[in-house]
C-alpha cells in the first residue's frame, strides 16, 4: 500500500513536480509559533526568536518581549548568520530587495549579541562570517574586490585583504581565521584557477597552499575553530568528482599542507558542509544519481571516526543545507527538515499552579 | 591532381556511366592520332599535356571561324567537336559528369551553368563541328556526276549560342528551367524548393538521388558558385593596391552580381546549396554535416543560425573578422572540448566565470531559441533585472545592438531605458543643473552611456554645456578614463570630457568630473538610483512591473507556468516561445552559491529556451542573468523548481514567478 502510493506520487511528480513539496519525509520538521518564512532566527532553547514583518523591520521576541532591532521600509529583507559558537549573530539588511536584483550589491551588515535587543552597525558588504569565538566579523566587498576584516569589539584592529580573481566579477571568496594573525582564504589566479592562500597579517606575507587542476572546480571551508574541512567541488555538468579533505587543529598553516582524504567520489557532489562543533559528524549534499543517470541528492553524514558514509534524507532532490540555531536544517520548499538538533517547540507555558503557590 | 581524378574517374565511368560510355569511345577512335603518337599506355600525365597542345591547335584553328548563332542555327549537323568534348571529359568534375549520365541535355545544362572545363580552362566559347560543301570544281563534278563532297569545318560559337541551338532543338523542358532562374524569378523560385535536412542515415540516398534528377541542380550549383567567386572578389580586392583600376572594377563587378543572388538567398540555402554541389557523389559527406550531434558543425552547413557559433569563435580565435576558413578551424578547437569555452571572453565581457565547457555549451544550443545576435556583458552592469529584460527585448527584436559607444553595457541600458520610457514618464536618473536664464535648478532625465542617443550621458551633459556653458552646438561629451586624460595633449584642449575613475565605477553609480574646454565644471550633479519590479510585487502596482510592460509591448500574455506540463506545452505551442523567471541562486546553481541563513535567498532572473530529457532527468537550457549569453548550462528542473519555489516563499504576492514570453 504504502509503495503505491509512493508510486502514485512518482507518477505525479513526473506531471506535476508540485508533490515534491509534499515529499514524505523520515526527517522531523522544525515547528514554530509563527510562520517560518518570517524567521530568521531561532535559539535552540526557543527562547530567541529573530523575525522581519512585511512592514519591513526586523525584530527580536525574547521572553514574552518584544524588541526593534532595525528599522527598515516595506520590502527590506534581511537575512542571518551565526558560527558554531552561537554567541552572535550576521544580519545583512537588503532595502531593495524586491526592486534590485544585483548578487553584487553591498548590503547593510550589523552584528547582534544573541538575545540582546540590539545590533551594531558594522560596514556594507556581502558574506558576513563570525571567526575566532565570534570577536571578529570577515564580509566581501565586490566593487574593491576586497576581504575586510572587523573586529566586533576594537575596530583599530580591522584590516583589509585585496583578492586577486580578475576573471570571475561574481566570486566571493571563502575564509577562516585561524587566530588573531592567520588567514587563509579561497582565490582564483589570473589563468582562472582557484586555490587556497594563507596570509599572515605580521610579516605580511601570502603563501599559496593549494592549487586546484582544472578551472572548473570550487572550493569550499568548513571549520568549527577545531577541524578544518575542505571540500572540492566541481562545479560544470562534466563529471569532475568531489574530495573532503580533513585538516586536524589546524593551528598554524603548515599543519594545512598534510590533509588527510575523508571522501571522494567521482560524482559532482553539491557540498553545503555542515561540522558542528564537538560533534563526530561532517553533513554534506551528496549526489547519488544512479548508474541510469537519474538525479538524486540527498542529505548524508560522515561518520569521523570511522569515514563511513551514510545518507539520511530521502527527499530526493535536496539542494540546500544549513546549520541554525545549533540544528542541522534542510530547507526546502518552505519547509524546514531538521537532520539535527532539537525540532520541537521547547514548553514555555506559564505553569499557573507554581504561580499561585507563590 | 587531374591525374588522381583521372583514373577512378575512367574506372567510374566506364563502369556506370551510359551517356558518357559512347562519347568516350567515339573520342578514342577519333582521336587515334593521339593514341598513336604517344602510345595509350604511355604515362597519363603526358596524355594530358598532349590533350591540352590538341586543344590549343584546334582552338587556333576555330578562332578563324567565329559563328553567330544565326549563321548556324538551321545546320543540323553542328555538333562539338570530338577533341573538345574529350577535353572536358578529361577535365570536368567527375560528380558532375556523373549528373550529365542522365540525358544529353544534363550534359547542356551544366555546360551553361560553367561548371564544366577544358584543359583551357572555364568554357566561354565551343568548338564546333559542322558538315559543309567542298567548294566545288565544276569540271570535277561533273566528272562525279554532279555529287558534290561534303567535309567538316571547324568553329567558334559562344556558349549562350551553342545552348540556344540545342535547348530550341532537343531540350525544350530545359529553355522553361533557364527561365526560372533569372534575377528576376530566382527569388520565388528558391522559395518553392524543398531544401530536405536529412534525419537518419537512410535519408541520405534518396535526398541525393532525388537532387541528381532535380533539372534545377546545375543551376543552383551555378548560383553557389556566383556567391563564392563574389566572395574570392571581395577578399582579392582588399589585398590590391588602390591603382589596379581595371582589376578593382572586375572584383565590383563580381561583388555585385554576387550580391544580387546572395541577398535572395537565406544563410541556411546558400550552406545547403553548397552542400549538395560538393558533393552530389558522397551521400555520406553530405549528410555528415546534417547529422552531427554538435550545434557547431550544424552551424557550419546553416542547420542552426550562425550567432550561436561567431562569438564563441570571435573569443577563441580573438578575431573580429572571421573568414569561412576560420569558423571551419574554429569548430575543429571547439568540437574537441577545448578548455577555451570556459575561458575566453571573460575579461572583455565578463560573467560567472568558469563558463560551461564547449560540449555543454553544445548540448545547451542544440534546441535552444533565445535569439542572440550579440554579445552583453552582465559583469559591467551591476543589475540582473536590467540584463535580464534587455536579453528578452532582443529576442523580441532580433536586432543587433548599435555599436556607437564604446562600452558594452551601453545597449542593454539604452533598451531598458527605451522600454521603460514608453511606458512611464519618470525615469528615475537625472543630471540637475542652474538654469541661468531663469534662475533655478533643473533637471533632465539621462540614462548613463556613451551612445549618441539624445538622452545617453554624454549627448544630456553636451546640450546642458551647449545652452548654458557656451558651448558649440551638438556639443557631445566623452567618457575618458582618468588615466588617459591629459590636459596637456591638444585633443583635451578644447570640447567636453567626462572624466572618471575605473575603480569607482560601477554601470550606474560613476561619478566623473565634467571638463569643458579644460575647466572644470561643478554645478552639474548626478541624482536617481534605478529600482524597479522586475515581476509585479503589489497588486496596486502590477501594471508598473517589467513583466507586464513586456507582456503588453509585444503582445504575449503575462502567463504564470505553474509546472512542467504547462512548460512544456507552451514550449511545443511555437518554436519562438522561451520562457523566463526569477529563482533563489542558491537553488538554481547549488555548487556555486550557498546560503547560511534560515529563509536566505538571493533572488536571480533567468531565461529558460529549451527543454530536454538527458537520461531520465528533465534538463532546461537555461541562462541566469549572470551568465554569458552565449555560454547556457543544462540545469535540472528540480533545481529551478526549488529556486522558483524558494523565491515565492519570500515574495510579498507569494508569487511564482515562472513566465511564458511568446512571439
Amino acid at each position: 500500500m504504502a509503495s503505491a502510493s509512493r508510486f502514485y506520487c512518482f507518477t505525479l511528480t513526473i506531471i506535476s513536480l508540485s508533490c515534491f513539496g509534499q515529499s514524505k519525509s523520515k526527517l522531523p520538521i522544525l515547528t514554530t509559533k509563527q510562520e517560518i518564512k518570517n524567521i530568521r532566527y531561532l535559539s535552540i532553547d526557543g527562547k530567541n526568536t529573530y523575525y522581519q514583518r512585511r512592514s519591513g523591520s526586523f525584530y527580536l521576541s525574547t521572553k514574552f518581549k518584544l524588541f526593534e532591532i532595525i528599522k527598515g521600509k516595506k520590502g527590506t529583507e534581511y537575512s542571518s548568520s551565526t558560527s558554531y559558537y552561537q554567541t552572535k549573530m550576521a544580519i545583512t539588511v537588503n532595502r531593495n530587495y524586491h526592486t534590485l536584483f544585483s548578487i553584487r550589491k553591498p548590503l547593510e551588515i550589523y552584528v547582534t549579541e544573541l538575545g540582546k535587543p540590539s545590533a551594531k552597525y558594522i560596514d556594507t558588504g556581502v558574506n558576513p562570517n563570525l571567526h575566532l569565538k565570534d570577536e571578529w566579523i570577515s564580509f566581501y566587498k565586490h566593487k574593491e574586490k576586497q576581504l575586510q576584516f572587523s573586529n566586533i569589539k576594537n575596530d583599530i584592529n580591522n584590516f583589509q585583504i585585496k583578492i586577486g580573481s580578475q576573471l570571475n566579477p561574481y566570486f566571493v571568496p571563502e575564509v577562516i581565521m585561524l587566530n588573531d594573525f592567520e588567514i587563509v582564504y579561497t582565490d582564483i589566479n589570473n589563468n582562472g584557477f582557484p586555490g587556497i592562500i594563507h596570509f599572515n597579517r605580521t610579516t605580511k606575507i601570502f603563501t599559496s597552499l593549494y592549487k586546484s587542476v582544472s578551472i572548473s572546480k570550487k572550493l569550499e571551508f568548513c571549520y568549527n575553530e577545531k577541524d578544518l574541512f575542505i571540500i572540492e567541488l566541481s562545479i560544470g555538468q562534466q563529471a569532475g568528482g568531489t574530495n573532503i579533505y580533513y585538516i586536524k587543529t589546524p593551528s598554524n598553516y603548515k599543519k594545512l599542507k598534510s590533509k588527510d582524504i575523508i571522501y571522494s567520489s567521482k560524482l559532482n557532489d553539491i557540498g553545503k558542509m555542515v561540522c558542528p562543533r564537538n560533534h563526530q559528524n561532517l553533513y554534506f549534499v551528496q549526489n547519488l544519481t544512479n548508474p541510469s543517470g537519474k538525479e538524486y541528492f540527498e542529505v548524508s553524514k560522515i561518520d569521523l571516526k570511522t569515514r563511513k558514509v551514510d545518507v539520511i534524507s530521502n527527499l530526493k532532490n535536496v539542494t540546500n543545507l544549513i546549520y541554525h540555531g545549533g540544528r542541522v536544517i534542510i530547507p526546502m520548499h518552505g519547509v524546514n527538515y531538521v537532520v539535527f538538533g532539537n525540532h520541537e517547540l521547547p514548553d514555555d507555558k506559564i505553569n499557573f499552579e507554581t504561580v499561585e503557590q507563590q | 591532381m587531374k591525374l588522381k581524378i583521372f583514373l577512378p574517374f575512367w574506372q567510374n565511368q566506364l563502369n556506370k556511366n551510359y551517356f558518357i560510355q559512347p562519347i568516350i569511345i567515339f573520342t578514342m577512335v577519333l582521336s587515334t592520332n593521339l593514341f598513336a603518337n604517344i602510345g595509350i599506355l604511355g604515362p597519363l600525365q603526358k596524355i594530358v599535356r598532349h590533350e591540352k597542345s590538341q586543344l590549343y591547335k584546334l582552338y587556333n584553328v576555330a578562332k578563324k571561324n567565329v559563328k553567330q548563332y544565326n549563321e548556324v542555327k538551321d545546320i543540323k549537323s553542328i555538333k562539338m567537336a570530338p577533341l573538345f568534348l574529350q577535353s572536358i571529359i578529361l577535365n570536368s568534375d567527375p560528380k558532375f559528369l556523373e549528373i550529365s549520365n542522365k540525358d544529353s541535355c544534363r550534359f547542356y545544362s551544366l555546360l551553361e551553368n560553367s561548371l564544366l572545363r577544358t584543359s583551357l580552362g572555364f568554357i566561354d566559347n565551343v568548338i564546333i563541328s559542322y558538315l559543309t560543301k567542298k567548294k566545288s570544281d565544276p569540271l570535277k563534278d561533273k566528272l562525279k556526276n554532279n555529287l558534290s563532297e561534303e567535309i567538316v569545318q571547324l568553329g567558334l560559337l559562344s556558349v549562350k549560342d551553342f545552348i540556344k541551338i540545342n535547348y530550341n532543338k532537343k531540350c525544350y523542358n530545359q529553355k522553361d528551367v533557364v527561365e526560372l532562374f533569372t534575377v528576376k524569378n530566382v527569388k520565388k523560385t528558391i522559395k518553392n524548393i524543398k531544401f530536405i535536412v536529412p534525419k537518419t542515415e537512410k535519408d541520405c540516398d534518396s535526398i541525393l538521388s532525388d537532387w541528381s534528377d532535380n533539372l534545377y541542380l546545375p543551376y543552383l550549383c551555378n548560383l553557389s558558385n556566383i556567391i563564392r567567386r563574389g566572395e574570392t572578389a571581395k577578399k582579392e580586392k582588399a589585398e590590391l593596391a588602390t591603382g589596379e583600376i581595371r582589376k578593382i572594377r572586375k572584383f565590383n563587378n563580381q561583388i555585385s552580381f554576387s550580391n544580387k543572388y546572395k541577398d535572395l538567398l537565406s544563410y541556411f540555402q546558400i550552406s545547403y546549396i553548397e552542400n549538395i554541389c560538393s558533393n552530389i557523389n558522397s551521400p555520406k559527406r553530405f549528410c555528415n554535416r546534417y547529422l552531427a550531434k554538435d550545434v557547431w558543425t550544424k552551424v557550419l552547413n546553416g542547420a542552426k543560425p550562425k550567432y550561436l557559433l561567431k562569438y564563441q569563435c570571435y573569443n577563441i580565435l580573438r578575431k573580429k573578422n572571421l573568414s569561412k576558413l576560420d569558423y571551419q578551424n574554429c569548430v575543429k578547437i571547439i568540437s574537441h572540448n577545448d578548455p577555451r569555452c570556459k575561458r575566453e571572453g571573460a575579461n572583455n565581457y565578463p560573467a560567472i566565470f568558469p563558463k560551461q565547457a564547449c560540449s555543454e555549451i553544445s548540448d545547451a544550443l542544440l534546441e535552444a531559441r533565445l535569439v542572440t545576435k550579440y554579445q552583453d556583458c552582465p559583469g559591467f552592469l551591476n543589475n540582473e533585472g536590467i540584463i535580464n529584460t534587455f536579453r528578452l527585448i532582443m529576442h523580441q527584436e532580433e536586432s543587433i545592438p548599435s555599436l556607437d559607444s564604446k562600452r558594452c553595457m551601453d545597449p542593454a541600458i539604452e533598451k531598458f531605458y527605451n522600454l521603460y520610457n514608453e511606458s512611464f514618464k519618470n525615469w528615475p536618473f537625472k543630471i540637475c543643473y542652474k538654469n541661468r536664464f531663469q534662475q533655478n535648478t533643473q533637471c533632465t532625465s539621462y540614462f548613463p552611456g556613451n551612445s549618441k542617443h539624445p538622452s545617453s550621458e554624454g549627448s544630456v551633459i553636451g546640450k546642458i554645456i551647449e545652452n548654458f556653458h557656451a558651448g558649440e552646438k551638438n556639443t557631445f561629451c566623452h567618457f575618458i578614463k582618468e588615466k588617459n586624460y591629459n590636459p596637456k595633449r591638444l585633443k583635451y584642449q578644447s570640447g567636453c570630457f567626462l572624466v572618471y575613475q575605473e575603480k569607482n565605477c560601477s554601470s550606474f553609480n560613476c561619478p566623473k568630473k565634467i571638463i569643458q574646454d579644460l575647466k572644470e565644471l561643478k554645478d552639474i550633479k548626478y541624482t536617481g538610483e534605478i529600482l524597479f519590479d522586475m515581476i509585479p510585487n503589489s497588486f496596486k502596482n502590477e501594471f508598473k512591473s517589467i513583466a507586464y510592460i513586456l507582456a503588453k509591448k509585444y503582445k504575449s500574455p503575462l502567463k504564470s507556468l505553474k509546472n512542467l506540463t504547462e512548460i512544456n506545452f507552451f514550449m511545443k505551442a511555437s518554436i519562438k516561445n522561451i520562457v523566463y523567471g526569477v529563482g533563489c541562486v542558491e537553488e538554481i546553481l547549488p555548487r556555486i552559491y550557498s546560503n547560511k541563513s534560515l529563509n536566505g535567498c538571493t533572488p536571480m532572473p533567468f531565461i529558460i529556451d529549451s527543454t530536454k530529457n538527458v537520461k531520465g532527468n528533465t534538463k532546461f537550457t537555461l541562462r541566469l542573468s549572470i551568465d554569458d549569453i552565449h555560454s547556457p548550462r543544462l540545469v535540472n528542473w528540480n533545481h529551478v523548481f526549488n529556486g522558483v519555489r524558494s523565491f515565492q516563499e519570500k515574495h510579498p504576492l507569494n508569487l511564482w514567478a515562472l513566465y511564458g514570453f511568446s512571439k
